[in-house]
């Protein structure tokens, strides 16, 4: 089989390099492991579309945010995306003292929609906690969209556009003509290609290893809870409690309660039993009146954290024909579709139209070689975390491995 | 609850396979767990009325089942630890059980297990389905037998197999008007079958019995007809039903309307898989059954080792066969755990033999007779509820197929059917045959609803007081 451009992995990225390679006439062909689009951490996410609390993403994520106010339209889909606003709220000092250094870095970067919040703001955008809240930030240019939609209707668009989709079948390594990479192996035979994109998110970094620039990911579990329709959703955005996690409505009335950034050695899509309770009994003790909502289902997916949580993305120094995109750390939702984009624009030979510096994949390449001051992955969550457990001397993550 | 010792055998399900099981093997000197989430043993078909209720004859108490004091007094057992009240909602690292009682979520570890979680009424999806006063022919019984309550007054049945028969009759005992009992299968198309009746006469004599209590009281009792729609503002107040052709279609003009209060609807049971799913036994698409349910070998062993099945979760074939499936299950884990070697095992089971399958052969007669037609499927027009927790018409998941979904999760992910309270426990098989229809493809191509936790819903709090308590220690 031959194609202009293989792409490795059908999630929000692979689908969005398709779509828009496909837009401008590429041939391209994906390659995702699982029988469907989008099965991981793509489609088992909070859905946020957010902006404040970005390191070196932030204007990755600011142009991010412009493109998906016309997705919906590019792409004849509903996404469910809605600019909600997106609260952050912290109970400790040192969580508070972050924000207000978030917030001088996202004005900086002329994100002019964030700002602190008083403590009475927050109680008053959450009602009945019982904790009280020292600071919060809000940025009401961040949204939600529902991640069940948004990798299936860039699959759909592409397939419109004469983009294939080879289900079920796991890319096995990389096809090389000297330093030059001229396709993929699979169990079912070899893909030849100009063009390879790694876009297989936690399992990138085998890919990467083969062309001799590797990078450093690490597992993680995005984990979410649905409770049953409320008959008054108490809250209308997105809010991240410092410690706790995330929680949304639906356009259903349903609550969402998520987490993300724990360790997941195993790469497990499977639910952890000890991490759901641990947060339903932190939830329950900060908003007693959920205490008696029922949960209706819960559910995983894999999740990729780097040292320095931001991604990798771009083309793969000292080989030709190799792009990589991954190592969202937990934030790929929102940048996703704009990734895909800039991937297209980097394939047919423009220049990115966000600059990609702080994304090198080859940033952590002479450590890796060297073995000398090999970063380690770092699990957001984790660290948070360890407010959690005061009495025990285990991480968060530990509980949950 | 406190910290839970875990036995070598849990069995999840109180009702005849699940007791059986759980004596069987208690009988061999195994310690046991069995999970039940009703505040008696018994199951559907020895379901106890509640015990706040009281009786001058104890046996009223025992839902009328001449076997029923033979089976319930097999409990109390000392080597059975009973969990009443206890929802086994979920499957952790393949064999903790997550369990939940009044209190609080807690996970057993398990070695054996026999899943014996029985079945469920098969929903029927028709115009005006959803209305108040149109229930299960499995909840109007329980409401008859244990709750002694009537469901109505003036009351239509429609459905499938005997169990309607057994409905009306305790019906008309009650003191309810059974106004019309709409059969859809056609009996007389399935002669070929008879033979296979031969010498269960008890159940051909129940099967006289009931259908003399219908004679005397003069009930219309059609074969070939199935319901096509309710009305009524607040409640039912009419239904209509229709003669069906050789699909199982109704046919336009031979519609029937009667004036009622309730509808019972018995379109036949269908496995309760999930826990099974949960296990990672591999399940088989029943053809007659037009469902799924879970593999299992002549030992009533899963695909799973050391996990069993057993009772109406494997093949809808009532108590008695329970009963011998639970029995062979019991024995087969008892075994295993080394309570007796393998020779000693086909010697005990050796007798059980025969008797399934003289029970099974009618079993199987009855599942021919009484087949779920794909031309039932029909009723349903583009504006009824497949889906009725997400509020989900069929127009809607055809409208969904029509957009390119190609199989039922595709359908549940654009439409939020399947999403709702439910888990798709009961609209999986509402909306499968239409997803297979429109997209051209064979029913058993299609893969059912991924299961997940909690199989059914858990408050908060439940869960929550496990991590406190953890939390304290």
């Amino acid at each position: 089989m031959k194609t202009d451009v293989v792409v490795i992995g059908g999630g929000i990225v692979g689908c969005a390099a398709a779509y828009y390679l496909g837009k401008k006439g590429f041939q391209v062909l994906v390659v995702e492991k699982d029988p469907a689009v989008g099965l991981q951490a793509s489609g088992r996410n909070g859905g946020g579309v957010r902006q404040h609390g970005r390191k070196a993403a932030l204007p990755l994520a600011m142009e991010s945010v412009k493109l998906w106010a016309t997705l919906e339209k590019e792409l004849q889909a509903d996404l469910e995306y809605s600019r909600t606003g997106n609260l952050k709220i912290a109970f400790e000092e040192d969580s508070a003292r972050d924000f207000e250094r978030e917030l001088a870095w996202e004005h900086e970067n002329g994100l002019r929609e964030v700002r602190m919040l008083s403590a009475a703001e927050c109680h008053e955008m959450v009602p009945g906690m019982t904790s009280k809240a020292l600071a919060g930030k809000l940025c009401s240019s961040d949204g939600i969209a529902n991640p069940m939609l948004v990798t299936p209707a860039f699959a759909r668009a592409a397939r419109k556009l004469g983009v294939k989709f080879l289900l079920n079948t796991a890319v096995t390594g990389l096809l090389w003509q000297g330093s030059t990479v001229r396709g993929i192996k699979t169990a079912s035979g070899e893909i030849e290609a100009g063009v390879v994109i790694n876009a297989a998110g936690p399992w990138a970094a085998r890919f990467a290893a083969e062309a001799g620039c590797p990078i450093i990911i690490g597992p993680g579990r995005s984990q979410l809870m649905v409770t049953e329709r409320l008959p008054h959703l108490f809250i209308d955005k997105w809010v991240t409690i410092r410690g706790l996690g995330y929680l949304r409505p639906t356009r259903s009335s349903n609550l969402v309660i998520g987490s993300a950034g724990t360790r997941n050695d195993q790469f497990s899509n499977h639910v952890n039993y000890y991490s759901i309770a641990v947060q339903a009994e932190r939830l329950g003790r900060l908003l007693p009146e959920l205490k008696d909502v029922k949960i209706i289902r819960a559910f995983s997916g894999i999740t990729e954290y780097t040292p320095d949580t931001e991604p990798y993305i771009g083309a793969v120094p000292g080989v030709s024909g190799l792009f990589i995109a991954a190592g969202f750390s937990g934030e790929g939702f929102c940048p996703g579709p704009l990734t895909g984009k800039i991937l297209a624009e980097l394939i047919a030979g423009n220049d990115p139209s966000v600059s990609l510096t702080p994304f090198r994949p080859d940033r952590f390449a002479d450590a890796i070689k060297t073995g000398i001051a090999v970063p380690p992955v770092a699990y957001p969550f984790d660290s948070i975390c360890k407010v959690w457990l005061p009495d025990t001397n285990i991480t968060y993550s530990e509980l949950c491995n | 609850m406190p910290e839970l010792r875990p036995t070598p055998l849990t069995v999840i399900g109180a009702g005849p396979a699940g007791i059986m099981a759980a004596h069987t093997a208690a009988e061999a000197g195994v310690d046991v767990t069995l999970i039940d989430d009703n505040p008696l043993p018994g199951g559907q078909y020895y379901r106890q009325s509640p015990p706040e209720f009281k009786f001058s004859n104890p046996t009223d108490a025992q839902s009328g089942r001449v076997d029923a004091p033979s089976v319930l007094n097999k409990l109390p057992h000392p080597k059975i630890r009973t969990l009443h009240k206890t929802l086994a909602w979920g499957v952790f690292d393949q064999h903790n059980l997550a369990l939940a009682d009044g209190e609080q979520s807690f996970l057993l570890p398990t070695d054996r297990v026999v899943l014996a979680t029985g079945a469920h009424d098969r929903p029927f999806a028709f115009p005006g389905w959803t209305l108040p006063g149109v229930l299960g022919a499995g909840a109007a019984l329980r409401m008859i037998k244990t709750q002694w309550v009537l469901p109505g007054k003036r009351v239509l049945l429609a459905g499938l197999g005997p169990l309607q028969l057994a409905l009306a009759d305790a019906l008309i005992k009650a003191g309810a008007e059974v106004v019309c009992v709409a059969e859809a299968a056609n009996p007389f198309q399935s002669w070929k079958q008879l033979p296979k009746f031969w010498g269960h006469w008890d159940r051909l004599q129940e099967a006289v019995t009931y259908s003399s209590a219908l004679l005397k009281h003069k009930v219309p009792f059609l074969f070939n007809h199935a319901i096509v729609e309710a009305c009524g503002r607040e409640q039912v107040e009419s239904v209509k039903i229709a003669r069906l052709d050789g699909q199982g279609s109704p046919i336009v003009g031979t519609e029937k309307i009667f004036e009622v209060d309730a509808v019972c609807l018995g379109y036949g049971l269908l496995p309760s898989i999930q826990l099974a799913a949960a296990f990672g036994c591999e399940l088989s698409f029943d053809k007659r059954l037009g469902w799924y349910s879970p593999i299992h070998d002549r030992n009533m062993e899963s695909t799973r080792q050391g996990i069993f099945v057993a009772g109406d979760l494997t093949d809808i074939a009532g108590a008695k066969v329970a009963l011998l499936e639970g029995q062979i299950a019991g024995l087969t884990a008892a075994h295993q755990l080394g309570a007796f070697d393998k020779k000693t095992l086909d010697e005990r089971i050796a007798p059980l033999l025969p008797k399934l399958r003289s029970l099974n052969r009618l079993a199987d007669a009855l599942r021919e007779i009484y087949a779920f037609r794909p031309g039932l499927t029909k009723v349903a027009k583009d504006d009824t509820l497949l889906c009725r927790c997400e509020e989900i018409t069929l127009g809607q998941v055809k409208e969904a197929i029509a957009n390119g979904a190609t199989d039922v999760n595709q359908v549940k992910l654009v439409t939020r059917a399947g999403m709702g309270y439910c888990q798709s426990r009961f609209c999986s098989v509402l909306i499968a045959p239409h997803v297979a229809e429109a997209t051209g493809r064979d029913l058993s191509d299609l893969s059912p609803f991924m299961v997940r936790p909690p199989i059914q819903p858990i408050p908060l709090k439940i869960l929550a007081a496990d991590a406190a308590a953890k939390a304290v220690q």
